[in-house]
């Protein structure tokens, strides 16, 4: 006891660690608060969305139900759609701001509106922001290495570890003394910041909160017993430094980078413009073709709204939102091929998580706080499924001449995004063993460095 | 000895002691391989984009020439595509490119968003920046440089040859310019090998137009920066107390300006001057222009007086009595008000961005990493402002051709029988098709001039007082 009290001094009178501990429970703050910020802020940006729809709504109803023409407000009518955030979602980023979380869909033809772009400061696109994960995936193993790395060789450097080895039968264990009080230290450390998550967040007491903690608990494990496994190898402070700097760029920045050039090499370039182009070709078309045979084609397809009267010589909105539906229908194939293409690129990465813990955690921690491909891609089915809603309300008006009336108001469709709730942890964590294994591996190889004292 | 002979002899040394290092020898073609497989994957993905957005704006373009005869309004509303083309050196600096959509769609009443961008998967993965060869020279050079050069100065005190040498009459400085020298005959010889590769490249393609000065200039800003480094390097190598300490500060510096700055500074601009999402921006847009007028409302008080002056304008007393269709000019007024208060509203969500960007920029002249890199997208041509350039070009191309249209719909279709009317194809044959025009070099460094200022003074300052003051813990031991 005495000398873990004793360990415990020497590490807190450091300066040096206490500036960094100090720091990085600074920074791992801020990032929370930001972090959180910044999903707070869309909360904002989609009451103010729902308001004004609600005031346009106003304004229809204050003209009254009779005087409204359905097929008009089909046209108008923009409904607020949100990927929700789940309750992780500003501690962990991910994916999220890739893509617009909310968007304002009408009965139009669907896929032109899904793929516009979130507006950005774009000249912080390629730096990013910050948020506690990139504290935890990021800087933590920087931290981790700067306070454990050279236990020893700084010790000889400076003359005292024959004095300290002394003091005890197996020096050695000296040296897990050291690297356990570090790793209780940051623990701590990790559990205050892990403290504030439930003050600041909407994250409340409970499995994820508890998984999280031991997620990043695992996490922290790993750089440890890396920076172990350095130090095992008994060289200069300088090597062991840029040994450990160099593990954590090649699994942290080369790594990612290389995965992200695979993905892309998978793809064609480009391709999905022909999503957009062929489908606005179609619409135009149908405007110069025969539109009573158009619409007999869209009814055949959907014999539901069949017993409709046929089209008179004006313009009729049922034509025309027939006409939206189909142009989506065309490029079904186009969707469903993007679609998979996503899923795919999905799967290579999961298939390759093994390769880095960086990429491991992140992974994980983003399917975990909602933030991933996998939601963005159950978001956009989502809002598909909900244009099918919208027009299931629009087409009685327009198909059957179903009068509208002021009790319709209230039943205009409202999106409600459901998380998808799959779960790739259980595979995150296999792959992670099966990294945590080689890294013991490599140990084990230098057992006898760690089991006596010939240090 | 004359100062350069014994530079010289300084230089040769540490260039013999680099060479057996097993460091350098290792790191130096690994690198070197990392940069040039990513250099080549992007070239490859470079051309095989540009050569995608060629199809489609063709297949565009003769879509749009062969439309049959339509009302004037619905080719408003068929519309047309516009590209932005990757810039020639994309592929070494990939900028916000890859971050950004690359299609926009022009159509009437309407100012959409640029959609897709260049590949669907997430770059969120990359927390410490997209791998490019711009960011392997900005990003992780710089530690190479950390790994050769940290024990130069402080490895002599510390054997106790830096007192010898300086009793031999090496003075401080003349030490520095030598050990300097020697690193940055190192970055020279990296650098060269990624622009020979680079150049060979571009050679082999003959379409894709070379700017050999952008490249030059590229190649000095890069090798500035490495001297930048090596100036940081030797300096903390001859202050701090060991070798050891040297390293630390060092990498701890390289930690703290390129790894937790940007993104600190651009979260504190995130927080301070909050941009809105595409959504709220958008719905605020349609209230503010239903405010100014609504030219679907019969009895809205913006129209009537404007049809009230058009009616004056002509001496009529009804719109059908116009020598012109009254619904082109309608379309034409709308036209306006949308674009008005859009650019309005554009310009508002610029400057919040811009504010942003001043911010990054003060805290850059503190990072040489920060300039070096703003500058390097500039000379990319990848750069956000190249961006900002393409939808500002975009809209106004957009404008223009909507508004062409509607003066066909006001003088050529007849209001009495206006929607059964079509205009012959002749008419939008004739139309100049979208064509994004290049940025000149003066164009992307506009308003970069305190940048580069600052980036000389960096240079400028460390190069010029290195090892002048002798006043190193070595010196005085």
């Amino acid at each position: 006891m005495q000398s873990w009290k004793m360990e415990f001094r020497l590490l807190w009178r450091s300066r040096m660690s206490q500036m960094f501990l100090l720091a990085y429970l600074i920074l791992a703050l801020l990032a929370l608060y930001w972090g959180q910020q910044r999903v707070d802020r869309e909360q904002t940006f989609h009451a103010q969305v729902v308001e004004q729809t609600q005031q346009v709504l106003a304004g229809y109803q204050a003209d009254g139900a009779e005087a409204l023409d359905p097929g008009y407000l089909g046209y108008y009518l923009f409904m607020p759609v949100w990927q929700t955030p789940e309750v992780w979602a500003g501690v962990i980023h991910g994916e999220r701001h890739e893509h617009p979380v909310q968007l304002r869909i009408r009965l139009l033809g669907l896929q032109g509106q899904l793929h516009a772009s979130e507006i950005h400061n774009i000249s912080a696109l390629p730096y990013g922001h910050l948020d506690l994960a990139f504290v935890w995936l990021f800087v933590m193993p920087l931290l981790i290495g700067a306070l454990s790395v050279n236990l020893l060789a700084e010790e000889k450097m400076r003359g005292r570890w024959p004095i300290i080895a002394a003091q005890s039968r197996n020096a050695v264990v000296i040296l897990w003394r050291r690297l356990l009080l570090r790793f209780g230290m940051l623990a701590i450390l990790n559990s205050v910041v892990l403290l504030a998550v439930l003050l600041i967040t909407p994250v409340s007491f409970g499995i994820s909160w508890l998984l999280v903690g031991f997620l990043v608990l695992m996490y922290q494990l790993f750089w440890m017993v890396l920076a172990g496994w350095i130090i095992s190898l008994k060289r200069q402070m300088a090597f062991n430094t840029l040994l450990y700097l160099c593990i954590w760029l090649i699994l942290s920045f080369v790594i990612p980078g290389i995965g992200y050039l695979l993905q892309a090499q998978q793809q064609q370039a480009a391709e999905h413009i022909g999503m957009m182009t062929e489908q606005r070709q179609y619409m135009h078309d149908r405007w110069d073709s025969d539109r009573q045979a158009d619409l007999d084609n869209y009814l055949q397809r959907f014999p539901e709204w069949a017993d409709t009267a046929p089209l008179g010589e004006e313009f009729d909105w049922k034509w025309y939102f027939a006409m939206q539906h189909m142009s989506d229908l065309m490029v079904e194939d186009r969707v469903e091929d993007y679609r998979q293409q996503r899923l795919k690129a999905l799967q290579l990465q999961q298939a390759f998580l093994w390769s880095s813990p960086v990429l491991n955690l992140q992974t994980l921690l983003n399917r975990l706080a909602g933030n991933d491909t996998l939601a963005h891609q159950a978001f956009l089915d989502q809002v598909i499924a909900f244009h099918d809603e919208l027009r299931d309300f629009y087409y009685p008006f327009l198909f059957h001449d179903a009068s509208f009336s002021e009790a319709d108001f209230a039943r205009i469709p409202a999106f409600v995004y459901q998380a998808p709730k799959q779960s790739f942890l259980l595979m995150g964590l296999m792959q992670f063993a099966m990294g945590f294994v080689l890294l013991l591996g490599l140990l084990l190889s230098r057992r006898k460095h760690w089991l006596e004292s010939d240090l | 000895m004359t100062d350069i002979k014994m530079i010289g002899i300084v230089f040769c040394h540490e260039l013999q002691k680099q060479a057996r290092s097993r460091t350098l020898r290792l790191l130096g073609p690994l690198l070197l391989l990392l940069t040039l497989l990513v250099a080549a994957a992007h070239w490859q993905q470079q051309r095989d984009f540009t050569e995608m957005q060629a199809y489609w704006q063709a297949e565009n373009d003769a879509a749009w020439q062969a439309q049959p005869d339509r009302h004037p309004h619905r080719v408003a509303h068929y519309g047309t595509m516009a590209f932005r083309t990757l810039s020639a050196l994309n592929f070494l600096d990939a900028g916000v490119n890859p971050f950004v959509g690359n299609a926009l769609f022009l159509e009437a009443h309407r100012q959409n968003s640029s959609h897709f961008r260049q590949y669907m998967h997430s770059t969120a993965y990359m927390g410490l920046g997209y791998l490019s060869a711009a960011t392997i020279i900005l990003v992780l050079w710089p530690l190479v440089l950390v790994t050769i050069a940290f024990a130069s100065i402080s490895q002599e005190r510390e054997r106790g040859t830096l007192s010898l040498l300086l009793s031999m009459g090496v003075s401080l400085r003349q030490l520095w310019l030598g050990k300097a020298a020697a690193y940055l005959l190192i970055s020279v010889l990296f650098l060269l090998m990624i622009f020979a590769i680079a150049v060979l490249f571009m050679a082999s393609d003959s379409s894709a137009a070379v700017d050999m000065t952008r490249l030059f200039v590229l190649f000095v800003l890069y090798l500035g920066y490495s001297l930048i480094w090596i100036m940081l390097i030797l300096t903390l190598s001859q202050y701090a107390a060991t070798s050891y300490q040297a390293l630390l500060q060092a990498v701890l510096l390289w930690a703290v300006l390129v790894v937790m700055l940007p993104k600190l500074i651009f979260s504190l601009g995130a927080h301070w001057y909050p941009m809105p999402d595409r959504a709220s921006f958008e719905a605020q847009l349609e209230q503010l222009i239903a405010e100014v007028g609504d030219s679907h409302n019969p009895d809205d008080p913006h129209f009537s007086a404007f049809r009230q002056s058009v009616l004056d304008e002509y001496g009529v007393s009804s719109v059908e009595d116009l020598p012109v269709n009254w619904r082109g000019l309608v379309m034409t007024e709308g036209e306006r008000i949308t674009s008005e208060v859009f650019n309005e509203q554009y310009q508002q969500l610029l400057q919040q961005a811009e504010r942003q960007n001043r911010l990054f920029r003060g805290f850059a002249l503190l990072s040489p990493y920060m300039l070096t890199a703003e500058l390097s997208s500039r000379l990319a041509a990848s750069d956000a402002a190249s961006f900002y350039f393409f939808e500002v070009q975009a809209e106004s191309y957009r404008y223009e051709l909507i508004q062409q249209l509607n003066q066909l719909h006001t003088h050529e279709v007849d209001l009495a029988h206006d929607r059964q009317t079509r205009l012959s194809q002749d008419f939008w044959q004739n139309f100049e098709m979208f064509e994004l025009p290049e940025q000149s070099l003066g164009q992307s460094l506009q308003q970069g001039t305190a940048l580069i200022v600052t980036w000389l003074v960096w240079l400028l300052l460390l190069s010029g007082l290195g090892g002048r003051y002798n006043r190193s813990r070595g010196a005085r031991a």
